[in-house]
């Protein structure tokens, strides 16, 4: 006798749900929607229900207990499942989870844990292994089974961002790691409770373990909080509707969120094959690890997004490059999750969104990549890092297609990548502290078909980006805020260009003990622009603090200290403060110490452009300049809008007539420079015969033909290159 | 279903219609009918006859026109210049103009804020004729061209009988 409904077990259901998938091409089965035809209203007020308890459980949940990250960010998302783990309904935040906690419960299903560990009402199950079913380490899961009678009716379970996971740096997303064995604490679908309460062993493991377990306690209390709320939220609702109803009504909605999908796909999307690539460094030459990680590396985020005519969506990354010694690989789970987070952003952002728009998409990631590990043990600590960069591209091919259908308000070009600060050490209270700042969670937005990007105010792993309130950051960690401040010209130019990035100047203060670590892609470009649009600067690359400075003497003094760093030319960090200036473009920077009074300046990239440069609207242009969002020199040498300061309002004012001289220059310009494509063709193609590329990208290469034949046989036969070719 | 006047359309690619519009548009169901205005708003702005079936980019059209007597799909920019047929990459037709250096990336973005250029370079794809800017990619040295978009124009038309009527009289 299963604890599944009428009679059978977790693992029966779920294989008859699978096979009626791949038999009948609908979920379930289910070949109409019976019970909204019937009585639309009643279908309707029940997902209503559901939809509006979940997203109440959340609310309610963050305003209990939670760490600054989740209560300030919404760093938090609770998701009502099937017993097979399908979502039915979610609530807003990181939705990105929706599917990876599915597979967390389907990973249950299929260790037989129904058996072997036992799966009763009030069970608390918690899970951050991203190999089963997660993003990375630091999204820590809370999964419990809700009872109706004897049948096990639903799962329900929240995420949450921790601040820190116990790893080998402090904070969530440690940087030296180069294993599994650095990542932190991994819970891999463990049962950490029984009857409501947690295993008082387990939270000992907690408290013992990591840097300021206080945060991790408000969150999973946030978590349990919230599931407890939703699952006397749901039996009052079966009492309601009756469970027949009930589960006629979730096989049903899912099955409508599967043709809603297509159907969006049908409506918004041309069918067609789509390709772009992005790329992550992993820049670790020199840096203090193992020398089998000590070297520099590139990932290679090849992207092929097909549309089919009847609506089927499909990801495929033929040629993505091999997984790492490094915290930046992936794994199935969390680039699952990583296109659910996309597509529900451009695609599925409204009606029933659950796991049948994820049924309704076709994803292949090569077994052995980065993207798909084949090594058990490889770290999952910052599966962002390649994640995003690989999402850039699928926007910019999903993007192609809205314009290719006349939506262009649906475009947009990409994003800002948003990086990493985390801080380690003992905080201004004395206590041990890991935690990263998350004001990195408003990066630019790219540009829009028809429209300038947001400046610092996208995040694509959570649609409700926030960079917090600059209090709450200096409540956590020791730090002041000396200022922050759009960075101009960070995002991308073109048509329309991608909202800029912003970067704060921090002051330590309160603690001797104090180390940060900084990441963020920087040696590459993580986005492009789209039709003729630029990519955004790597402000994400540089690395500027200062060490031993006067700034003590400063304050004392009152004299003018550094709110931003402004022209990178004239920078104020190096006008007003003495001491050990350091400044960098290292991409990474691994825990170094601080101490009060030193300077660390964060940055946080633009977003990609959109559209030929020269052909920027000029009203435009001098509302930036104006608003100090763009650099003077960059508008008429990318631009071609020819501009002059008013000596007495201050104000930029374009000069029509010479831009359009100017702009007509550009074109011949570009006619004298460029050369046809076939001759260029030639003289890249002995660079690689002759092998002269950079090491890291020759191993790139050397990875990815390795990986996948049918990627290799393409770049064989786009240079034209002998069969036995190999870098 | 809402349906929109051709120059609300217009004024939408134009980026000059008023943000409430704007906000309604993207609100809303969208309008089954904008695929073919959009063709139409184009067709009339292009100095040439052939029919757009595509568009596939900014400035960039794929046309159904006769070759040789036979009907072919061909990649055309908004100048006149033809650069291939649809299931090549109109790329290999184009200039281009590769920033391999920080000092010629410095040129497009704040000097201390640009790649590695052993790492990643951009390259530029111009219209051999008019010169405009039609795509960017930033790749390793030594990245093939990327093939954008290879659309499946025959199982969109096919699906949408009354247009393909329209459109490959």
């Amino acid at each position: 006798m299963g604890i599944g409904w009428n009679g059978k077990t977790l693992g029966q259901m779920l294989k008859e749900s699978e096979d009626l998938l791949a038999e009948t091409g609908s979920c379930y089965g289910v070949k109409t929607l019976s019970l909204k035809q019937d009585d639309p209203l009643k279908y309707e007020r029940l997902f209503a229900r559901l939809r509006g308890g979940i997203v109440a459980a959340r609310e309610t949940a963050l305003h209990i207990s939670a760490s600054p990250i989740v209560r300030e960010l919404g760093e938090l998302c609770f998701v009502l499942y099937s017993p097979e783990g399908d979502c039915i309904a979610l609530s807003t935040g990181i939705i990105v989870h929706v599917h990876t906690m599915s597979e967390a419960i389907k990973w249950m299903i299929r260790q037989n844990y129904e058996e072997d560990v036992g799966i009763k009402e009030g069970d608390i199950f918690i899970n951050n292994d991203a190999l089963v079913g997660d993003a990375h380490t630091a999204d820590v899961q809370s999964l419990i089974p809700v009872y109706y009678g004897d049948e096990l009716i639903a799962w329900i379970g929240a995420v949450t961002h921790v601040m820190e996971i116990g790893g080998v740096d402090a904070g969530g997303i440690p940087m030296s790691t180069i294993n599994r064995f650095g990542d932190g604490l991994y819970f891999t679908c463990e049962k950490v409770g029984e009857d409501d309460r947690l295993f008082r062993t387990y939270q000992i493991r907690c408290e013992r373990n990591l840097r300021g377990a206080v945060h991790w306690n408000l969150d999973e209390k946030a978590r349990i909080a919230g599931c407890h709320i939703m699952r006397e939220a749901l039996k009052g609702i079966i009492d309601e509707f009756g469970v027949d109803y009930y589960k006629s009504f979730t096989r049903e909605t899912i099955e409508e969120g599967r043709l809603l999908f297509s159907g969006r796909v049908k409506e918004r999307l041309f069918p067609g094959r789509y390709r772009a690539a992005s790329f992550y460094d992993v820049p670790q030459k020199g840096a203090p690890l193992p020398s089998i990680a000590a070297k520099d590396m590139v990932l290679h985020a090849p992207v092929e997004v097909t549309v089919k005519p009847d609506g089927m969506l499909k990801l495929g990354m033929n040629g993505a490059s091999k997984w790492t010694y490094s915290p930046a690989n992936s794994s199935l789970p969390a680039m699952q999750g990583g296109l659910w987070v996309s597509i529900t952003q451009m695609l599925a952002y409204d009606g029933k969104v659950n796991d049948g728009a994820y049924y309704a998409t076709e994803q292949e990631y090569p077994f052995g990549s980065w993207a798909n590990p084949d090594w058990p043990y490889v770290s999952l600590s910052a599966t962002w890092g390649p994640l995003m960069v690989t999402f850039n591209a699928v926007y910019r091919c999903m993007s192609r297609s809205f314009f290719a259908r006349g939506y262009l308000e649906e475009i947009l070009s990409g994003y800002g990548h948003t990086g990493m600060i985390q801080w380690g050490g003992t905080d201004q209270y004395g206590n041990p502290m890991g935690g990263i700042n998350f004001e990195l969670c408003a990066s630019g937005m790219g540009a829009r078909g028809i429209m300038d990007g947001l400046d610092s105010g996208y995040a694509m792993w959570n649609p409700e980006s926030d960079m917090g309130n600059m209090e709450i950051w200096e409540l956590v960690f020791p730090q002041v805020y000396l200022g922050r401040r759009i960075i101009p010209g960070s995002g991308g130019l073109g048509k329309y260009r991608g909202g800029n990035g912003f970067h704060s100047v921090l002051l330590m203060w309160g603690s001797n003990d104090i180390e940060l670590t900084c990441a963020g892609p920087g040696k590459v470009f993580d986005n492009c622009g789209l039709f003729g649009g630029y990519p955004s600067a790597r402000v994400c690359r540089r690395k500027i603090f200062a060490h031993n400075t006067d700034l003590a003497e400063t304050f004392k003094e009152k004299r003018p200290y550094p709110s931003f760093e402004g022209d990178p030319k004239n920078s104020e960090i190096e006008a007003f403060v003495k001491g050990d200036l350091h400044c960098d473009d290292a991409s990474i920077m691994f825990p170094t110490p601080f101490h009060p009074h030193d300077v660390f300046v964060t940055f946080w990239q633009g977003g990609p452009g959109y559209g030929d440069p020269i052909e920027r609207p000029v009203e435009l242009v001098e509302k930036d300049l104006n608003n100090g969002y763009a650099l003077p020199e960059a508008m008429e040498t990318v631009l071609g809008v020819v501009t002059e300061k008013d000596r007495e309002t201050l104000e930029w004012k374009v000069d029509s007539r010479k831009t359009e001289d100017l702009r007509n220059r550009i074109r011949e310009q570009r006619g004298q420079k460029g050369v046809p494509v076939k001759e260029w063709w030639k003289t890249e193609r002995e660079r690689i015969l002759n092998k002269t590329l950079s090491e890291p990208v020759q191993q790139m290469y050397r990875e990815s033909m390795s990986i996948s034949q049918p990627w290799a046989e393409e770049f064989r036969t786009f240079w034209e290159l002998p069969d036995d070719f190999e870098f | 279903m809402p349906t929109y006047s051709k120059e609300t359309i217009a004024s939408l690619i134009d980026g000059q219609l008023p943000w409430p519009t704007t906000k309604r548009i993207m609100s809303e169901q969208k309008d089954p009918d904008r695929f073919e205005k959009v063709l139409a708003v184009h067709q009339d702005r292009v100095p040439w006859s052939d029919t757009i079936v595509l568009c596939l980019g900014e400035h960039l059209y794929i046309v159904r026109k006769q070759i040789q007597g036979q009907w072919k799909f061909v990649v055309k920019c908004e100048c006149g210049f033809e650069f291939c047929e649809h299931t090549q990459n109109w790329k290999m037709a184009a200039l281009i103009y590769v920033r391999d250096t920080e000092e010629q990336m410095g040129e497009i973005m704040p000097s201390p804020h640009v790649p590695d250029p052993a790492w990643n370079v951009i390259r530029e794809y111009y219209c051999p004729e008019c010169k405009t800017q039609i795509e960017v990619e930033a790749l390793p040295p030594g990245y093939p061209i990327i093939f954008d978009f290879l659309p499946d124009l025959e199982g969109f038309y096919d699906a949408h009988p009354a247009l393909k009527n329209k459109l490959f009289k």
